[in-house]
């Protein structure tokens, strides 16, 4: 993470406040003292890879104090980190490595509790103009999102936009060095910038939730039990483990000072078990996507987070515009339903391929000021309030990641065995949207669902991956039209899953 | 070889029913090829769990451990096998102390 904000907090603090606790997880507690000492340890380590100067570097997100003490060396060193998921398949690293212009990929690990930094993926110069992109110090960080060519597009983020949002997120959830906040998610989400890299440049203390163990519900009430912690955000599939339906023991968490939603529309019932959960705390839906952070917070008391059947957008954050764009391409005045288009003092660079930056990022000329086009569909009442309608397209979210389904679908075609294949998304109490795949198979041909899921692995990233195959002998239902009819496959699916096992 | 098929029909019956067991192979990854998700690996280790009486509270389980048939046979080989080989190292110290006794 290379932010002179974060560093010389974090040095700062070494310094002031040694003792102060900066990181927990399940077996380690690192105070301020200790965090940095990793950080300088990593640096020496570093020095055995040799790298060039300035240049972009992966960083396996192993979700470990070794891993965030890596990216501050390396920023410490004038590198600037991608974050990549450790699921990131090997086929498509090559070219997202390519136009990012990726040196390497490396992962922290520790051997006897020495520091060990492996080269995952062995350093490849890039042309000098990819290069050069990471030469100042305006790109902290850099984070993937979900391309619609199965290929994750790098999101380049500025400077001046992290340190805004760190101020932002300490100032609104009033983060101080006494402030406890959860970290659920993945490390290479973008919400690792509220969970993990606020606190830290506030002196705050992070609770690393085990990966491993992050779908466990004794697991995560013990983590807030045992861990209080102030702040939590998470997206619903989280909720819906810490309060499940069928749990007796109500016992309430009151330390809690903050509980967001993120990431995904939460059910109106799921939000009154985390009610009565949390009922000292303030509640908020944040809106946002990586390309501009948090852009919309609705904050509400227990009473009111359970009033609504679906939860308002909320008001712009401090700094934040938008417009609302309607299928005319005109922007909407009044009342009415469009695309959402933002600008967020976080705002990213763009990506680092300029042509799909060009795609979905734009200057107003009337306003001076720079928008992202969402995707995301909203309606506006007569009062002014926003509300998520869904996806502008076939864009869902499966755990968290934004996925297109016709991506899927058009992968699945490409198999010789495969006709047509249509991708629906249904949800689940648990998992939020789970995927099914309905293949009609070309004639003669016989299906095989390890095939497909291979194929699927190969070409896809790893949510994208359908959990459920329906391999069909018969023609796929389709409209007049000659287009696939979704929503009699989906009722198909819907009544094969309420048959009894 | 009994565990492993034991695995596969649990996975292909149970997480994944449009695989034939006799077409999975046993070192396949199965997270990275979507046979498996991070809510069915739950599934599958609260099975293996009761189907092995493996008391998995007591036990480091390591995300590889699952990843493929294979390690997941291992990793079942392991915890009943280290139990036995537990119990015959505290039998044999046992017998040390009552030969240095006597």
């Amino acid at each position: 993470m290379k932010l002179a904000l974060l560093l010389n907090s974090l040095n700062d603090s070494a310094i002031h406040f040694p003792n102060n606790v900066a990181i927990i997880t399940d077996t380690t507690t690192w105070n301020y003292k200790q965090l940095w000492s990793r950080v300088a340890q990593f640096e020496s380590a570093l020095a055995e890879i040799a790298l060039p100067t300035h240049v972009a570097v992966a960083v396996t997100a192993h979700k470990t104090v070794d891993t965030l003490a890596l990216m501050l060396a390396l920023g410490k060193q004038g590198h600037t980190p991608l974050a990549v998921s450790p699921t990131l398949g090997p086929m498509v690293k090559p070219m997202m490595y390519g136009t990012a212009g990726v040196y390497c990929e490396l992962a922290a690990e520790s051997y006897l509790d020495q520091p060990v930094v492996n080269l995952i993926v062995p350093g490849k110069l890039q042309t000098d103009i990819v290069a050069s992109a990471y030469s100042d110090n305006t790109c902290p960080l850099m984070l993937t999102t979900s391309g619609s060519t199965g290929i994750p597009k790098v999101v380049k983020l500025r400077a001046e936009g992290v340190s805004s949002f760190f101020n932002w997120g300490a100032g609104y959830f009033q983060l101080t060095r006494d402030s406890r906040v959860l970290s659920y998610a993945p490390l290479n989400f973008d919400l690792s910038l509220l969970e993990i890299w606020t606190p830290l440049a506030k002196g705050a203390t992070v609770i690393l939730a085990d990966t491993a163990r992050a779908t466990q519900t004794d697991y995560l009430q013990a983590l807030i039990r045992d861990g209080r912690p102030d702040l939590i955000q998470a997206v619903p599939m989280f909720y819906s483990l810490l309060c499940p339906a069928s749990d007796a023991h109500d016992s309430a968490m009151s330390e809690t000072r903050h509980v967001v939603f993120t990431g995904d529309t939460t059910p109106q019932e799921l939000r009154e078990r985390v009610a009565t959960r949390f009922p000292q705390a303030t509640f908020h839906n944040i809106y946002g996507c990586t390309e501009t952070n948090d852009s919309f917070a609705y904050s509400a008391n227990a009473l009111e987070i359970i009033r609504h059947e679906r939860l308002p957008l909320g008001r712009p954050i401090k700094g934040t515009a938008y417009r609302i764009v309607t299928d005319d391409g005109v922007e909407l005045a009044g009342t009415g339903e469009g695309e959402l288009h933002t600008s967020t003092p976080f705002l990213a660079h763009g990506y680092t391929d300029p042509k799909l930056t060009a795609k979905v990022f734009y200057t107003h000329s009337g306003r001076y000021r720079a928008y992202y086009r969402t995707g995301d569909r909203v309606a506006r009442d007569e009062r002014g309030q926003l509300t998520l309608v869904g996806r502008n397209d076939f864009i869902v979210k499966v755990r968290g990641v934004r996925t297109n389904l016709l991506d899927i679908e058009q992968v699945l075609a490409k198999m010789p065995t495969v006709k047509n294949a249509v991708v629906i998304p249904a949800n689940d109490e648990i998992s939020g949207v789970v995927l099914h795949a309905v293949i009609e198979p070309m004639q003669g041909q016989t299906l095989d669902g390890l095939a497909m899921r291979m194929f699927c692995a190969q070409h896809l990233p790893q949510t994208s991956i359908p959990r459920h195959f329906h391999l069909r002998e018969n023609p796929l239902p389709t409209t007049s039209t000659g287009k696939s009819d979704r929503k009699t496959i989906a009722l198909s699916i819907q009544l094969q899953r309420s048959e009894p096992a | 070889m009994i565990n492993e098929q034991n695995i596969k029909t649990y996975i292909c019956e149970q997480l994944a029913p449009d695989i034939d067991p006799a077409t999975l192979p046993a070192d396949i990854d199965l997270l990275s090829t979507g046979i498996i998700d991070s809510l069915s690996l739950v599934r599958l280790v609260v099975w293996v769990e009761e189907e092995y009486d493996i008391p998995m509270g007591d036990i480091e389980i390591a995300p590889e451990d699952f990843n493929s048939v294979e390690m997941i046979n291992a990793f079942i080989e392991r915890h009943t096998i280290s139990d036995d080989a537990r119990t015959k190292d505290v039998n044999h110290e046992n017998e040390v102390e009552l030969i240095s006794k006597s």
